[in-house]
């Protein structure tokens, strides 16, 4: 069985994934391939709006994400990020 | 006022050489500890940092202060009394002190994952009372510390229980070393040879966390 995973990597997962989509992504694709609930999704998105990894951006057909250069950064050190992490138990 | 350490002159120097390296180390971790945080803005690994910051800041005290009483004594023609001279001393350890405790709550505090700031406050305003407000500074000062430090070496170990990897392992052996070396300072009120003790397993303690901030960014 998987483990569950931690803020870090769900974090890195959902920039993944919009990084795979040409940096421009709907909510709808976050939620099916990020695997978190709507709820969930939605304050992760909220966090990560915070943070400036990723921009919303509204258009008639509705709203679409795309990462930032901090968002990249992240994706980028992420190696470093976890062996941090999981050197000093900060997760 | 009760001693604080029975130090071996031909000591002297190697601990001041040892101060500085622990206030190396310890300031890389910060400064790692920051980087994380500047590329994932969690809180934790700010108040890890700012943890790490002030050892750093306290092993940088410590050596300053050494290697001042050192030139004084090397000095052909002293300009402190020796009164002047114990009580700088003196003082030197008790900011050491102070800001290693506040280091090691502050630590305790990160892994604890605890948002409420009031608990942090307590917890350090009571271990710097009792410091402040001891007979004996200097050995209430390693009880504390070895409790702090007997409290994040649970974390640790729980990590290594979580992971279990050779690189859980060997961040726990260096708090496992740190912790001994506190307990060894316990006695170093009284017996010289354990305050030599006590640095050499500080010295390993840091070396093994160097090893670890190695491997990270390598």
């Amino acid at each position: 069985m998987n483990r569950k995973r931690n803020k870090l990597e769900i974090i890195r997962d959902i920039l993944q994934v919009i990084n795979s989509k040409n940096n421009k992504i709907k909510p709808t694709h976050i939620l099916y391939k990020s695997n978190l609930s709507h709820q969930m999704m939605e304050e992760y998105l909220k966090e990560l709006i915070t943070k400036e990894f990723i921009i919303e951006t509204r258009l008639k057909t509705g709203k679409t994400y795309s990462i930032t250069e901090k968002g990249h950064e992240y994706l980028k050190k992420y190696s470093l990020i976890a062996e941090f992490t999981e050197s000093f138990g900060l997760e | 006022m009760a001693s604080l350490y029975y130090i071996p002159n031909w000591f002297f120097t190697t601990s001041i050489i040892f101060e500085i390296i622990f206030a190396v180390v310890t300031g890389l971790v910060a400064i790692l500890s920051f980087k994380v945080y500047n590329l994932c803005k969690q809180r934790e690994f700010q108040l890890f940092g700012l943890g790490f910051t002030f050892i750093s800041l306290s092993y940088i005290i410590w050596s300053l202060i050494n290697l001042f009483l050192l030139d004084q004594l090397n000095e052909a023609l002293k300009v402190l009394s020796f009164n002047e001279f114990v009580s700088l001393g003196a003082l030197g350890i008790y900011f050491y002190m102070l800001l290693f405790i506040v280091g090691l709550v502050t630590l305790n505090y990160t892994t604890l994952k605890e948002k409420n700031k009031s608990i942090y406050i307590i917890i350090l305003l009571t271990s710097l009372v009792a410091i402040i407000t001891s007979f004996n500074k200097g050995f209430t000062f390693q009880i504390l510390s070895s409790i702090l430090l007997a409290f994040l070496l649970i974390h640790f170990a729980n990590q290594v229980k979580r992971n279990k990897n050779a690189k859980s392992l060997l961040v726990f052996i260096a708090f496992l070393s740190l912790l001994v070396s506190h307990i060894i300072f316990i006695f170093s009120t009284s017996q010289y040879v354990y305050y030599v003790a006590g640095h050499i397993f500080e010295l390993i303690a840091y070396m093994l966390i160097l090893a670890r901030l190695y491997l990270i960014i390598k």
